[in-house]
């Protein structure tokens, strides 16, 4: 089967790889469909996600139709169309019995790499690195889905792909981080990041009861896109000062929570603070760039929430931690717990309440993958979400 | 030295038992395996001591744990594969690690794609 494959930093090939096949009872093979470039893809094109390996399948948001299961799997048969989510979760383990799926306990083989670096693993993904697993991902003719009886939601109706795709990873995503503010009435929301992740963050605060939506990019037509589909007030940071105009917006308080959906390839617009971390970045000794979740804190009001959905893998320095601790700031995070998201998500698709597919600037057949990664990183051509046809 | 190593297994002690005769033989020779309820209902606390010296002294130790052999380690990995057993049916595999949790393999991690033949 044809299958885009990890090759090294900034190369990605679609080569010949051998056919997905079962290798546990719970398996089942999916015929791909649709498949996404995720931005966090983009960290392990970059090379800043430790632990890849020449030949690594990438891809994490995919959907398609069921074609052969595993004797202990149950509840899809053949000709089944699904979306997958992105955390391989077994459904048995005390994280997922608490609805905490991308901290499954069982669906690591490599745990003991992921302790050395996070202290204690998190579950198995698709497609990204050798540290949450080494699964083969979805930017692929096939793909084979453990644990297919727990995580995968059929879809029985009519939709086309591109409007339930992204329920395997952008559009949960992005709303667990707006559910990570507490939204209540008169509430402002600021979001860093107007690429897709953070583009629906926007629209699922508004759908979750926001007053004010406040967008933070420096490309215009990202912005563009945050006020025409989720009515956000949008500022460059490259043109204006995101303090200052926070704190006209809110009339002095600071935005009642921040969500960062940008992570750990931040810029800033603070010159020393930019070349501080690349320099650090570059050199490893710092493997994440932190200006956007300082800014995020530091800009949040007194007793604020700050939700965290960008992608972070290590280290970052200048944590700004008086700010945090002295103004009683909330932080919160987690790679989201896709599963706990799909039923309740594709409903609101079905009822027309939301159509997550407003973020597709791109559309290419899956042996383009490698100009879609190149055109999507350097944000060409007005790219935002790049979407691979199978 | 000895190694030990804990898990907490979202189970009934009487069905982790049940199921040891599955486990690895590292934990049915030679351990002294101890069992208490996990707090909050969470299952039960499997604690393992294993009696086993790597030979060479401390130099033995560094070298057995960068090739992955080392007492502790072997331990952990069959603590975490008996866990997957008891709560999921039976132990993980990914396509860069076929065998399943083994830190000797993490070392020679084959690429995330699928195998060549059935293995």
């Amino acid at each position: 089967m044809r299958a885009n494959c990890w090759m090294g930093r900034n190369t990605v090939q679609v080569r010949d790889v051998a056919d997905s096949q079962i290798l546990n009872q719970r398996d089942a093979i999916i015929k791909v469909t649709s498949t996404a470039i995720c931005g966090s893809d983009l960290h392990l094109y970059d090379g800043y996600i430790p632990t890849m390996e020449k030949g690594d399948i990438l891809g994490h948001e995919f959907m398609g139709n069921v074609v052969e299961v595993g004797p202990g799997v149950s509840n899809l048969s053949v000709g089944d169309r699904v979306v997958v989510p992105f955390p391989i979760a077994c459904g048995a383990c005390n994280s997922c019995v608490d609805g905490l799926y991308s901290l499954c306990e069982n669906t690591n083989p490599n745990a003991g790499m992921a302790e050395k670096l996070w202290g204690h693993a998190s579950a198995g993904i698709f497609g990204y690195s050798h540290l949450t697993g080494g699964f083969a991902g979805g930017q692929a003719e096939y793909v084979r889905v453990p644990f297919a009886d727990v995580g995968p939601i059929k879809i029985e109706n009519d939709l086309p792909d591109e409007k339930v795709l992204f329920l395997s990873d952008i559009f949960p995503t992005a709303y667990m981080g707006a559910e990570m503010c507490d939204i209540r009435p008169g509430d402002v929301i600021a979001v860093w990041g107007a690429g897709s992740v953070g583009l629906l963050a926007m629209a699922s605060a508004r759908l979750l009861g926001a007053e004010k939506i406040i967008a933070i990019d420096r490309v215009d037509f990202r912005l563009e896109m945050a006020r025409e589909k989720t009515g956000a007030v949008t500022i460059n940071y490259e043109d204006e000062d995101v303090m200052a105009m926070l704190n006209d917006i809110t009339a002095g308080r600071g935005p009642d929570a921040c969500i960062d959906a940008v992570g750990m390839e931040a810029h800033s617009d603070v010159l020393p603070i930019q070349l501080y971390d690349r320099v650090k970045q570059a050199v490893r000794l710092e493997t994440d760039r932190g200006a956007t979740l300082r800014q995020a804190i530091v800009a949040c009001r007194n007793g604020g929430t700050v939700s965290v959905i960008g992608v972070y893998g290590g280290l970052m320095d200048k944590f700004p931690v008086g700010s945090w601790m002295n103004r009683s700031i909330t932080l919160k995070t987690g790679q989201c717990h896709v599963q706990r998201y799909t039923r309740p998500l594709l409903e609101l698709i079905e009822r027309g309440e939301i159509d997550p597919s407003f973020v597709i600037t791109h559309r290419l057949p899956l042996e383009q993958a490698p100009d879609g990664y190149e055109t999507f990183k350097n944000k060409e051509d007005e790219c935002v979400k790049v979407v691979l046809s199978v | 030295m000895a190694a030990s190593s804990a898990v907490t297994i979202n189970r009934s002690e009487q069905e982790i038992t049940s199921k040891l005769s599955q486990a690895d033989p590292l934990l049915t020779h030679d351990v002294r395996i101890s069992y208490a309820p996990a707090p909050g209902d969470r299952g039960t606390e499997v604690r393992v001591v294993l009696d086993q010296s790597v030979p060479g002294g401390a130099l033995g130790q560094k070298v057995a744990a960068v090739v992955g052999s080392d007492p502790q380690r072997q331990l952990d990995d069959a603590l975490r594969r008996f866990k997957q057993l008891v709560e999921t049916g039976e132990v993980i595999r990914s396509e860069a690690s076929p065998g399943g949790t083994d830190a000797k393999q993490q070392r020679r991690q084959r690429p995330a794609q699928p195998l060549p033949t059935d293995q």
